[in-house]
């Protein structure tokens, strides 16, 4: 083998090693797309609870208060 | 930050009882405090908590600003009959009687003075529409006052009443005001919860 065939040869493992980094790459973006995207659906859970807990809260109060209302004379 | 915003926000247990409530305080009075002063420590400490952890815009916390100046204007009506919840003699002559008198056959009953309370209680909700646009959550806070708030007075009425224990220690003629102890407890917990939420 001499130095040009050598040379050649390292060429084609730069290259191969150049399209692995550029693919690897890649996959990190959408890696990194894909968890902020979980990021935000996790967040939007926990404020939909929230939300869901708090509109629970309000109308399980009126409920209650409209039961008492009629239980200890309504209108009266 | 976020302790410090705990430790504004744990105020708020006692300021909302300090007003005066239904029966009193149970401690005395400084020489400083006067109705207004009595009225700005909720929507003060409240506010403060939640400023010290904000990490908002300059509309965001106009808004929390406004929630604040509604809360503190919301507080101004009501003279406390209406928390005896039918108990009171006295006639029904709050802020909304007029419009009572059209559903209502009797002057003073529990339908009528828990309607009383929620009307009353319902000023809160534009704080709660102002806390809104400073951070969804923060709405819990005003949002309680104005829904949860009657049923206090509706648990006073049928479970602390009966105790007979409405008096404190050292001055057996100065009755605890406990609605107002507990819903100044609910206001801090709230709050707190607001500020390790958005902290």
């Amino acid at each position: 083998m001499n130095d040009n065939e050598l040379q050649r040869g390292l060429g084609r493992v730069e290259g191969k090693i150049d399209s692995i980094a550029l693919s690897l790459t890649a996959v990190l973006e959408q890696q990194g797309a894909l968890s902020r995207r979980v990021i935000h659906l996790e967040t939007s859970r926990k404020t939909d609870r929230a939300f869901l807990a708090g509109i629970s809260a309000a109308v399980s109060t009126l409920v209650t208060s409209v039961a008492l209302f009629f239980t200890y004379g309504g209108f009266k | 930050m976020t302790y410090l915003a705990i430790l504004v926000a744990l105020q708020a247990a006692w300021a909302w009882a300090y007003r005066g409530g239904s029966d009193g305080f149970g401690l005395p009075d400084l020489p400083v405090m006067n109705r207004f002063v009595d009225m700005l420590l909720t929507p003060l400490f409240v506010c403060g908590a939640l400023a010290l952890v904000a990490d908002a815009t300059l509309y965001e916390y106009a808004a929390l600003g406004l929630g604040g100046l509604l809360m503190l204007g919301a507080q101004a009506d009501g003279w406390g009959r209406q928390m005896d919840l039918g108990d009171n003699d006295k006639p029904d002559n709050e802020t909304g009687y007029r419009l009572r008198d059209l559903f209502f056959k009797s002057k003073s009953s529990f339908g009528r003075d828990l309607t009383g309370l929620f009307m009353r209680m319902a000023q809160f909700i534009p704080s709660a529409v102002a806390m809104w646009f400073f951070d969804p959550l923060a709405a819990i806070i005003p949002g309680f006052l104005a829904f949860g708030t009657p049923l206090v007075w509706v648990f006073e009425h049928f479970a602390l009443k009966r105790f007979g224990s409405r008096f404190v220690p050292w001055n057996p003629t100065q009755p605890v005001a406990w609605a107002e102890w507990i819903i100044g407890a609910i206001n801090a917990i709230l709050t707190i919860l607001v500020v390790m939420v958005i902290s």
